[in-house]
């Protein structure tokens, strides 16, 4: 890992341990606890390795604890890692040198980094300083940024009068103020309503086209993953057990496929595999992956079938199925 | 360098807006709460004028005047010299704000003394009115001469530095404890004592007096008001002012070892 990298993020066997202390219930534990604490070490994230490109938007996905936070939270410089190497932009991030931090942005859904009792364009103008954005610059990229998103009565108002959606606008405006080459949006949209779930999504995915800033996602709505990015990292207690297109995680991991088939007379398939759902002659049937072939000759074979499909389940299940360790390799 | 400089007072300038506009909201509240904090000193003043008038004039060395002026002269500082708590920095930790401040190219104590600085802008137009009373009722003889005022300038802006950085000192613990609040407390009451909020150093023994002179905590405090209120010479205060900035440069070295620890160990536990 150097300088000359071409890549934004480049990762290699990242670990992080967090040692956390353990107490058991009761009064005589917690006297106990006064003279000898306990710790026990929580590997969150286990030595992972992967490459962003400049300009690549990568999902990041993972159950709850899967490591998604600690690892964005390494490669912006918050946590220092137990073990491995990462070079984010040509820098080592937990060395947070300013010119490292001047060219990343970080958003967190569940957080706000603009002051409560002004308006935004305060806390902009405060950002415009920390950042030493050139006046000229900063108030073209504002008045942008503003038209976008349609927020130009918003910025004006105290942020604590603004609803959660609105505030989440202002707040992913004021990471962009200075255009980082490097985005890292951690569950962007939660708690956001559909339509600005949306807006927020095509505002990130133009950032990304007219930037060309790398952007690294964590989200655990789908729709996010699905608008926003065509490669995914998987991580499920601290493991990195996907890589690759988001497409190929239904190749991958999904272990069944799903039969839609229309019959002639309605009849009773449950032979066949689990019946999903049944709609008269219209049946929908699930069954192993490795078996879909073989299920729909039978069916041709043995049955008055009018019209059939056979799909992937949708990319939510195949996800649910991975994160609850069903389908893990 | 001269680029550095410029972005600096242009950080400072635009956060002490952001500051005074934020605390512009409190100021109802800020007014009510100094009014009622003045309980403090004039309590003090009240008292020990009483005991100078008893002795025949004078306590502790200080004159009736010299005591009225010192406590009248002390609401002034002590607002001037407020300072955002060390227990922001449990809440900064506790509710994550922390990490939106490292994520950010300028260290988060200029943060804190810009910001603080805008609220100075609100503080002082509210004490005037206070000032001015209290200047009625109990007469004080302020010396007014271009040393004094300028010696009192520095010292009270030097001061207000060093209580901010004892501030920040104490606000590290928060990267090992939680429990910064009782070693709040323990710093409050040294600061009471020692810092000339509860009585003029020179009501003490010699011993005590001369020692306390070179903590930070009269620095941080009574020497300001003592430039003001009592008859200092030239040399005197510029030893004092000297003492004082020997202080800011020290704990400002302290304080960078420590915050290198601080954040490393933040980095390492935080999840």
């Amino acid at each position: 890992m150097h300088e000359t990298s071409a890549a934004a993020v480049e990762v290699r066997d990242l670990t992080k341990t967090f040692r956390v202390p353990v107490r058991e219930s009761g009064v005589r534990q917690a006297v106990k606890s006064l003279f000898k604490r306990e710790f026990r070490d929580v590997r969150a994230v286990d030595g992972i390795s992967f490459v962003v490109d400049q300009g690549e938007m990568v999902g990041f996905l993972g159950p709850n604890g899967a490591g998604k936070t600690t690892t964005l939270k390494m490669l912006a410089g918050l946590l220092y890692p137990t073990a491995g190497e990462a070079s984010v932009l040509g820098s080592v991030p937990w060395e947070r040198e300013h010119g490292f931090l001047r060219r990343i942005g970080m958003v967190a859904g569940n957080r706000r980094q603009l002051a409560w009792d002004v308006p935004a364009v305060d806390s902009y103008e405060t950002r415009r300083a920390i950042y030493g954005i050139e006046r000229g610059r900063f108030r073209a990229t504002l008045d942008e940024l503003i038209e976008r998103f349609a927020i130009g009565d918003l910025v004006t108002k105290p942020v604590r009068n603004l609803s959660l959606g609105e505030r989440m606008k202002v707040e992913l405006v004021g990471v962009l103020l200075h255009e980082p080459q490097l985005l890292f949006l951690d569950e962007p949209t939660i708690g956001l309503d559909v339509s600005t779930q949306t807006v927020l999504r095509d505002f990130v995915a133009d950032y990304n086209r007219r930037t060309g800033a790398a952007i690294m996602l964590t989200s655990h709505y789908m729709a996010d993953i699905e608008a926003l990015t065509e490669r995914v990292v998987v991580i499920a207690d601290g493991v990195l057990i996907h890589d690759g297109l988001l497409s190929e995680l239904t190749d991958r991991f999904s272990v069944e496929r799903r039969i839609d088939v229309t019959l002639a007379e309605p009849a009773d398939l449950s032979a066949y595999g689990e019946v999903a759902t049944e709609a008269g002659p219209k049946v929908s049937l699930r069954v192993a992956r490795a078996e879909a072939a073989a299920v729909t000759a039978r069916l041709f074979a043995e049955q008055a079938v009018v019209d059939l499909t056979v799909e992937d389940p949708p990319i939510e299940e195949t996800i649910e199925a991975l994160f609850e360790g069903d389908a893990r390799p | 360098m001269i680029a550095t400089a410029s972005r600096y007072l242009d950080f400072y300038r635009a956060t002490s807006a952001l500051g005074f506009k934020s605390f512009i909201h409190y100021r109802g509240a800020f007014f009510l709460g100094m009014i009622g904090f003045l309980g403090e000193p004039v309590v003090y003043l009240v008292v020990w004028s009483q005991v100078a008038e008893a002795q025949g004039g004078s306590v502790g060395g200080l004159t009736i005047d010299q005591v009225v002026t010192y406590y009248i002269v002390w609401t002034l500082v002590r607002n001037l010299t407020s300072f955002r708590s060390p227990l922001s920095w449990q809440n900064r930790i506790a509710e994550g704000s922390l990490s939106d401040q490292l994520l950010r190219p300028i260290h988060p104590l200029h943060d804190d003394y810009a910001g603080d600085l805008g609220t100075k802008f609100v503080i002082v137009p509210l004490w005037v009115p206070i000032g001015v009373a209290l200047g009625l009722v109990f007469r004080p003889s302020l010396d007014l001469s271009v040393p004094a005022v300028t010696g009192f300038a520095v010292a009270v802006v030097l001061a207000w530095i060093l209580r901010g950085m004892m501030f920040s000192l104490v606000g590290l613990a928060a990267f090992r404890t939680t429990r910064v609040s009782g070693l709040m407390q323990v710093f409050l009451a040294i600061e009471l004592l020692l810092s000339g909020r509860l009585v003029p150093l020179s009501f003490y023994p010699d011993a005590l007096a001369t020692a306390a002179e070179w903590l930070p905590w009269y620095r941080s405090f009574g020497f300001a008001i003592e430039v003001a209120s009592l008859p200092m010479t030239g040399r005197e205060i510029l030893v004092g002012l000297g003492a004082s900035v020997g202080w800011v440069v020290a704990l400002i070295a302290l304080y960078a070892v420590l915050w290198r620890r601080a954040v490393r160990h933040y980095s390492a536990v935080s999840g």
